[in-house]
């Protein structure tokens, strides 16, 4: 394949996932792996599981984060760019849309109510997202992680910022990984 | 400028949201609803309900939503653009020290 052809196979197909990805950073990786090492033959297969790691340790939308890791891999900076471009463009067009329109629809009041219906299925889903999430730090059986959980948690009941939490938090993480003492045998393995 | 604030804000976001859409919330409401008066609180929650329903991470959805009320679609590539510009700083790192073998 010449290098203008696969700039434009690279384009086309990062736009199309991300047109047709419903549901977040972990529903298009096993996509992107679909196409780009079993029907392109882009990638390795170990290749992709690690750029999967690093696309979910790097702060950032997941999605975007394999696009870059991705495009890079296939074509270089270049490629980055183009994968990226073609991530960004499909929310970007459809978001606008919706934002042209979201004064007029979101007065009129049947929109309001099933907006409201919506937003309460998406509490829900969200919530349980927050459970499973607690109880994989649960089963790491550390007393660090939830002692840090309810304190973040009454943190920001009262009003700190989620940044200045996230970033305390990461320096915990991370003197706890650089003290000595108690060595990696503990529960770190049970992080997926 | 409104510009530089949305691009300011956003980059935030993108350079401390690790683990996702859900984590990325928390940053996305203090910024967008707390920090600046963008948006109310029950735009930010159509958003997040939105934002279930269409494609693309929910950060960049945000970015590009918050740009076109406050200022159009120059301010919706702005945001955008801040909130994937942490990524490709540090991804494009991360990836070359990957690929060139430096870093195991």
């Amino acid at each position: 394949m010449t290098s203008g052809k696969k700039f434009v196979t690279l384009f086309f197909s990062s736009l199309k996932l991300s047109a047709f990805t419903f549901g977040g950073g972990y529903v298009i990786i096993p996509l992107m792996r679909k196409t780009f090492v079993e029907k392109y033959h882009w990638l390795e297969e170990t290749e992709m599981m690690d750029l999967t790691a690093v696309a979910q340790s790097a702060p950032g939308a997941i999605a975007v984060n394999a696009a870059i890791l991705v495009g890079y891999r296939i074509a270089g900076l270049a490629g980055a760019l183009i994968t990226v471009l073609g991530t960004v463009l499909p929310p970007m067009v459809i978001l606008s849309i919706i934002s042209m329109f979201y004064e007029a629809f979101r007065s009129n009041v049947a929109v309001s109510m099933v907006m409201q219906g919506m937003a309460a299925g998406v509490v829900a889903v969200i919530f349980d997202v927050v459970l499973v999430m607690a109880n994989t730090l649960w089963q790491q059986h550390r007393a660090i992680w939830m002692v840090l959980l309810g304190a973040c948690f009454v943190a920001s009941m009262l009003g700190v910022g989620a940044a200045p939490l996230v970033l305390i938090c990461g320096l915990i993480g991370m003197a706890d990984t650089l003290l000595p003492r108690h060595a990696r045998q503990d529960g770190r393995k049970v992080r997926q | 400028m409104i510009y530089w604030q949305l691009f300011l804000s956003f980059f935030q976001i993108g350079l401390l949201s690790f683990g996702g859409g859900y984590a990325a919330m928390p940053l996305i409401r203090h910024q967008v609803v707390e920090l600046h008066p963008w948006l109310t609180l029950t735009q930010f929650t159509d958003i997040v309900t939105i934002s279930q329903m269409t494609p693309g991470p929910i950060a960049v959805n945000f970015a590009t939503f918050v740009g076109m009320q406050i200022a159009g679609l120059p301010g919706a590539i702005v945001a955008t653009l801040g909130c994937v510009a942490p990524a490709c700083v540090i991804v494009t790192l991360l990836a070359w020290l990957c690929i060139t073998g430096t870093v195991p």
